[in-house]
């Protein structure tokens, strides 16, 4: 049986129709089942015990980073019917480079085997305050670098609308779970697209919000200017419920705009009426798969039919897009991981003599390919001799890509339409000797996270018997309009709750 | 641009990270083809854009968001109970003393093996 939605679950416990601790105890049953045995999708690295989070509290002392909304017992008589439990009883899977008090936090590296945070994420923190309970930690790419979830220490996750594919990535545990019918809900984080990519692949819905919307305290930096907390969701008001419960201000992460969290239920059924949709001729090339167009066609002809205006539109610099995230992203990715030196994280190598052979080999143990791979471009872009010529232009190509976006919505458009993936799920192992090949799958994606926008994957049907998303982009801060234009998609379509 | 193995090989001892020859010459040709495409940024009329961000787009322009009613973006800081401290770490760290964890020493720079905490 697949989980109930997070609104349907939350709404019966909070009325008392089911104690609070059911839905995670089910969710934690078909984990089992779905992850079982050779054929298994691989979605959790980590379950939790069906009591461990009914105790929102660390048993031994007060918390290193009290909320103001502190975790509360849904389910109890005082709290019976409490508005404010948004997400009570509802299961909710965390990808696994978000901080956990009890659960491993591994970021699918072997060099944080078995690590355990001495501190939660807010985001993990504020979903528990609003009566949600964490049922395990999913499987990503190696410290979020990778497109497939094949780059993870603990083997890949497969794709559970056909396990002999890959389910996206970084966030492919995440997606996975959604997508199996586990959980209603999901965490992930998206660099380049690591939660719509994966969301496409899989066939759920994906968020992305505004860089600054959500905490990133307690999310393992990847690309500190490019990373974001973001949401799964079987359903767009899945995916919104989740958001706006871990969305507003938070002293501990600097990068976190002081605007309170937005109201994205209330706005849900707003339609788009009177909207402007642009479709932007980068997008949609000769070259596009004919089945992904069509799906492309369906969509807009929705949203027209719905009442929006739909407009052709030019972001001329989305060619450069891939390249300038692959420069950026690498650089602040060497920078990042250099905290991975055997002395403050990881094992340290028995065999090493001096200092500088201690972080030797200890990066070199420690570090899958990938990473390999990405902290060697991103030491070579940012060095002396290559500076100017990479990554100070990379940052100048950055600025043109987000002044792009910035003159199609001074133009009066409200949203703009696009494919999220060039292609559908492909099948394991198919692009793991291709590092270009693997980048390109974040052709569409990359764009939302240069330029610091939100941006949702809504399922549009099947491309060739798989899933296939539909891209929305608004400006920055405008969750809400987004959103509604998603479920407008998705109602459309035949979908959601 | 073509890199080699030479160059791979310092580019790796400035990220601390070994590689034998195998692993060199195959990043050098991965390297070399992710070069290629990164080498269209070359084609790019940047005269008109910014340099050097120091914050992502939404944080200047006409996103930016309010400052806070404060007028300022600096907080009061305020203290809390140290996690360590207060609480013990358990099975976070094999040893831990008055709110810090225990580590090994680390090697000598002269090579010199040392154990013990």
């Amino acid at each position: 049986m697949r989980a109930a939605s997070a609104l349907e679950t939350a709404r019966r416990v909070r009325a008392g129709e089911i104690p609070a601790d059911r839905p995670l105890e089910e969710a934690l049953a078909r984990a089992r089942e779905a992850d079982a045995g050779p054929r298994g999708i691989h979605a959790f690295l980590s379950l939790s015990d069906s009591g461990a989070n009914s105790h929102p509290e660390p048993a031994s002392g007060p918390p290193p980073n009290s909320d103001s909304r502190d975790a509360r017992e849904p389910g109890s008589a005082a709290d019976d019917g409490d508005p404010d439990l948004t997400l009570a009883g509802v299961p909710v899977a965390v990808k696994d480079n978000l901080c956990t008090l009890e659960l491993p936090t591994t970021c699918a590296s072997r060099f944080l085997e078995g690590y355990r945070s001495p501190y939660e994420a807010t985001v993990v923190r504020r979903l528990r305050a609003r009566g949600g309970r964490v049922v395990g930690k999913t499987n990503l790419d190696e410290f979020g670098m990778g497109s497939s979830t094949e780059n993870s220490a603990f083997g890949p996750t497969r794709n559970p609308r056909d396990p002999s594919r890959v389910p996206g990535g970084s966030s492919g545990g995440s997606a996975a779970a959604v997508a199996a019918g586990v959980v209603p809900c999901a965490l992930g984080s998206d660099t380049g697209g690591s939660v719509r990519q994966p969301a496409a692949l899989c066939g759920v819905v994906g968020v992305k919000p505004t860089y600054g919307r959500v905490s990133r305290y307690g999310l393992v930096a990847f690309a500190s200017s490019l990373d974001q907390v973001g949401t799964f969701g079987a359903s767009v008001a899945d995916a919104a419920l989740l958001l706006e419960a871990i969305s507003g201000h938070d002293p501990r992460d600097s990068t976190s705009a002081p605007l309170p969290a937005p109201d994205l239920m209330g706005h849900l059924d707003d339609g788009v009426a009177g909207k402007v949709v642009g479709i932007p001729v980068e997008y949609v090339p000769d070259s596009l798969d004919p089945e992904i167009r069509a799906r492309m066609d369906e969509a807009s002809r929705h949203l027209a039919e719905a009442g929006a205006e739909i407009r052709r539109v030019s972001l001329p610099h989305t060619r450069y897009a891939v390249p300038t995230y692959y420069v950026l992203a690498t650089a602040e990715a060497s920078s990042n991981l250099a905290r991975y030196d055997g002395v403050r994280f990881g094992v340290r190598s028995p065999e090493a003599r001096a200092t500088q052979e201690v972080y030797e080999a200890s990066r070199t143990r420690g570090f899958g390919p990938e990473v390999v791979r990405r902290i060697i471009l991103g030491t070579f872009g940012l060095s002396a001799g290559y500076h100017d010529q990479y990554y100070g232009r990379a940052q100048r190509v950055r600025a043109l890509i987000a002044r792009d976006f910035r003159r199609v919505w001074a133009d009066g458009v409200d949203v703009l339409l696009t494919p999220t993936s060039p292609t559908p799920a492909f099948p394991l192992g198919e692009r793991s000797d291709d590092p270009v090949s693997m980048y390109l799958s974040d052709i569409f994606t990359v764009t939302a996270n240069l330029a610091g926008i939100p941006a949702v994957s809504v399922p549009a049907g099947t491309t060739h018997g798989l899933p296939c998303g539909a891209q929305l982009l608004a400006p920055a801060w405008h969750e809400a309009p987004l959103l509604a234009a998603a479920r407008t998609l998705e109602q459309s379509l035949g979908g959601g709750a | 641009m073509s890199v080699g193995r030479d160059e791979v090989q310092r580019i790796a001892a400035l990220a601390r990270i070994r590689l034998d020859d195998d692993a060199a010459d195959r990043l050098d040709a991965e390297l070399t083809g992710i070069l290629a495409h990164v080498d269209t940024l070359m084609e790019v009329d940047v005269s008109e854009a910014e340099e050097g961000l120091v914050l992502p787009p939404p944080f200047h322009g006409p996103d930016a968001p309010p400052v806070p009613d404060s007028g300022s973006v600096f907080r009061q800081v305020e203290l809390e109970a140290d996690a360590l401290a207060s609480g013990a770490p358990g099975d976070r760290a094999p040893e831990w003393s008055e709110g810090f964890f225990l580590v090994p020493r680390l090697p000598a720079v002269d090579g010199t093996r040392e154990g013990g905490a």
